[in-house]
């Protein structure tokens, strides 16, 4: 599975945007798929990242989370 | 940020650039089962307002009195452990497991901060029971506790 994050981290004045980019796998090295990233957003202290989904990975508003998918995914925040 | 998946160790890393990685998801082990143990007495009060009922434990430590916090309601916990908690820890450990027949998984997470405070969440969305800021030895009371409040009494 393939992962594609812009992470917020937001100093003082203005936004730094982190690409993280990558797989998931378990120890076998098979993919794993539908895993989900958590606190990604260090700008959360200062007021919640809104995040948007460009693929097909499932975005759920209320809960802030994702859940990754096959496809590519990026979160702005 | 954290990688998750039921039955798997959640799955640490700091980010300060950008960055390819290759995240590894370790398989969990299965939760031991209970085993007997000392249960210190523990003091119950309750409360609730319009969007949560709340039950607080409370017990004796060597650094005073400390509770476990259990709560439910729509607004009572994201189901993930606090970001700051997360982000201030310099150990921690977690496992997400599913819950049966629920969209929601279950993530039992616990921390240290680099205070040297210690901490433990275990939720789903709308529903917690945790503890934070306690020393090591408080912690480890407070464990018994948490860990055998579901435990089929002798």
């Amino acid at each position: 599975m393939m992962v594609a994050l812009l992470l917020a981290v937001v100093p003082a004045f203005g936004q730094v945007f982190h690409k993280i980019s990558g797989v998931v796998v378990d120890v076998e090295g098979k993919p794993v798929e539908g895993a989900r990233i958590d606190h990604g957003a260090e700008a959360r202290t200062r007021g919640a990242p809104v995040l948007r989904p460009t693929g097909g990975s499932r975005y759920e508003p209320v809960l802030r989370q994702w859940w990754c998918g096959s496809r590519d995914i990026t979160v702005i925040g | 940020m954290v990688v998750r998946k039921p039955g798997y160790y959640g799955y640490r890393l700091n980010t300060s650039s950008d960055a390819t990685l290759r995240v590894v998801l370790q398989a969990a082990k299965p939760i031991p089962a209970c085993k007997p143990a000392e249960i210190p007495k523990v003091v119950v009060t309750e409360g609730q307002d319009i969007d949560y009922t709340m039950r607080v434990e409370t017990v004796n430590t060597p650094e005073g009195k400390r509770s476990i916090m259990i709560g439910t309601g729509p607004t009572w916990s994201w189901g993930i452990p606090n970001s700051a908690d997360f982000w201030n820890s310099v150990e921690y450990f977690e496992v997400t497991s599913e819950v049966p027949g629920a969209p929601t998984w279950t993530v039992n997470a616990r921390g240290r901060t680099s205070e040297g405070a210690y901490w433990r969440y275990s939720g789903i969305l709308g529903q917690s029971k945790s503890y934070f800021g306690v020393s090591k030895q408080a912690a480890e009371i407070l464990d018994l506790v948490f860990d055998h409040a579901d435990c089929p009494k002798p």
